[in-house]
């Protein structure tokens, strides 16, 4: 007969009770805490290096679960990127054990020993809420102003994570936005709900910067780094502005010539750059698929064809209007792309329709705008 | 092998009503097109020109005028007004030339490997108002199997919109 002390067989092995991994490390096999109950546990004091270890022992253990986080969050924003034709290279993984370590040993240097915060109950408990990073997923862009379009569209599109602060803007030397983002039931992924993953996002020579002083100049408590390690960081970082102000030229260039009222666009960037200067800002939505609706009715596609079927901000104040009457503000698909849309209906609605139609895949607010239009 | 025969083009061309007033499709795959190519004149075809590019007929009623394009295409059109047909003589050459030629161009276009069966075109409108010279257009492709032509937005749009060159 099973001894009714003994935990349930998922936990045993250490699995999450639906089979797949733990959803946090409290369902993992017996822990430290179990096993050697510390005497004295309820006086406060600060994590001992000991104690420092089994966690990193667990986490270990447990990579797999961030991995994966991860990596999901990374498929996601790959997706929901390409869809509003912002050019991303985007990254995933989880925190190795070794920068764990170096995180709770600083951690536990700024802890206060009379009332410490990182308790070793908390960190078997909610290792992932106390270090937030150990799933990281990273979106390079270009250029920094790509990162405010990038990163306005995780704010949009993602639940953030029930934790102190959240969201963070770096613009001292590292220059990067962060997102701690909540895998919810909308990730329809069960085993891995609660898993927080940072998103950082970055232009391409800020990251690079970022990263090597992260790993190589960032050392707060070494007094002895070399002076020809300082130099070579500001080095590094002058080199890295100055990329960013050589990359917004290059993209400028490239861009006015989107504006020649003959000169075709060629991708939904293309769209979406030639939109954001009519109306002098940037705008929301799935270019993709508008730049597919667009392509198959017009042709050829440039800014004067654009010019010609209306003022963009005239339109997009329209089709907020029928968004609004279609019930699309509830919702929260009412994004400038499906408005824009809403706002090209008299003109194109029979094609939009008859594309829409053939379209796979789950229904999304654009299509059922579309097919539910009417004269 | 063509799959298309003029009748097709013409349900393609009258599927949108009045919206649309060319069909352009890849020369090789209209039937009529390769019958020309090797001498033969369709019989619902009547010359337009001694060069042997525009040509008119009848189908439900109303006139149409195809045109045979060294480009590698075959455009459709409504024929409004009086046709000037032109007598066709016992001893005259066949009007292979530019079909031959369309057809050459048309599979040079598409290259190797194209995919068996399928059929684009592409459906002209009125230029939109404002514009320099953009028009309205519909990417469409044709299905064999109920002989119909439904919107087309796949990958090739914008190489069939290179392709077929919608001004004539």
């Amino acid at each position: 007969m099973e001894d009714p002390r003994r935990p349930p067989l998922h936990i045993r092995r250490g699995l999450g009770p639906h089979g797949g991994f733990a959803d946090d490390i409290r369902h993992r096999a017996p822990t430290y805490a179990m096993l050697h109950p510390v005497e004295g546990a309820t006086a406060p004091r600060l994590i001992t290096p000991g104690e420092i270890e089994v966690v990193v022992g667990l986490y270990r253990d447990s990579m797999a679960r961030y991995e994966e986080a991860a990596s999901v969050l990374e498929h996601r924003l790959r997706r929901e990127l390409r869809a509003a034709a912002i050019k991303t290279l985007v990254l995933s993984r989880a925190k190795h054990p070794d920068e764990v370590r170096r995180t709770l040993v600083d951690l536990r240097a700024a802890d206060e020993p009379a009332s410490p915060s990182l308790t070793y109950v908390r960190l078997t408990t909610e290792l992932n809420r106390v270090v937030p990073d150990l799933a990281r997923a990273r979106v390079i862009v270009y250029h920094p102003v790509d990162e405010q379009a990038a990163f306005e569209l995780i704010l949009r599109r993602f639940p953030l994570a029930d934790v102190p602060n959240p969201i963070e803007h770096k613009a001292d030397r590292a220059r990067a936005s962060r997102a701690l983002v909540d895998l919810d039931e909308s990730f329809d992924r069960p085993s891995l709900r609660g898993s927080i993953v940072e998103v950082q996002v970055a232009s391409i020579s800020s990251h690079i910067f970022n990263e090597l002083e992260n790993d190589i100049g960032y050392k707060p408590a070494a007094e002895d780094t070399p002076r020809e390690v300082h130099e070579g960081i500001d080095d590094l970082l002058h080199l890295s502005r100055l990329t960013d102000r050589a990359v917004e030229r290059l993209l400028d260039a490239r861009r006015r010539r989107l504006l020649d009222a003959e000169h075709p666009l060629e991708s939904p960037e293309d769209l979406r750059h030639a939109l954001e200067h009519a109306v002098g800002h940037t705008l929301t939505g799935d270019f993709m698929r508008l730049y597919r609706l667009m392509d198959s009715v017009i042709e050829p596609l440039t800014s004067g064809a654009l010019a010609g079927l209306g003022n963009t901000e005239q339109m997009l104040v329209r089709g907020n209007e029928v968004a609004g009457e279609l019930g699309l503000h509830e919702t929260g698909g009412d994004d400038d792309v499906l408005c824009y849309t809403l706002a090209l209906m008299p003109t194109f609605g029979l094609e939009f329709q008859e594309l829409a139609k053939s379209w796979r895949g789950p229904s999304n607010d654009m299509k059922t705008a579309i097919l539910n239009w009417k004269k | 092998m063509p799959q298309l025969r003029l009748t097709d083009l013409v349900t393609g061309l009258l599927s949108r009503g009045t919206r649309y007033s060319e069909l352009v499709v890849f020369a090789d795959d209209v039937a009529e097109v390769a019958q020309l190519r090797i001498g033969e004149l369709p019989l619902e075809l009547t010359p337009l020109d001694h060069a042997g590019v525009h040509f008119s007929f009848t189908d439900r009623g109303q006139t149409f005028k195809l045109e045979v394009s060294e480009d590698g295409v075959s455009r459709l059109s409504k024929l409004e007004g009086q046709v000037k047909k032109r007598t066709v003589l016992q001893d005259e050459a066949p009007h292979g030339a530019v079909p031959s030629a369309a057809l050459r161009t048309a599979v040079a276009k598409k290259g190797d490997g194209w995919a068996a069966g399928l059929v684009l075109g592409l459906l002209a409108g009125p230029v939109i108002p404002g514009s320099v010279k953009s028009r309205k257009v519909l990417t469409v492709r044709f299905h064999g199997t109920d002989r119909t032509w439904k919107a087309y937005d796949g990958g090739l749009v914008r190489w069939m919109k290179r392709e077929l060159q919608t001004s004539s």
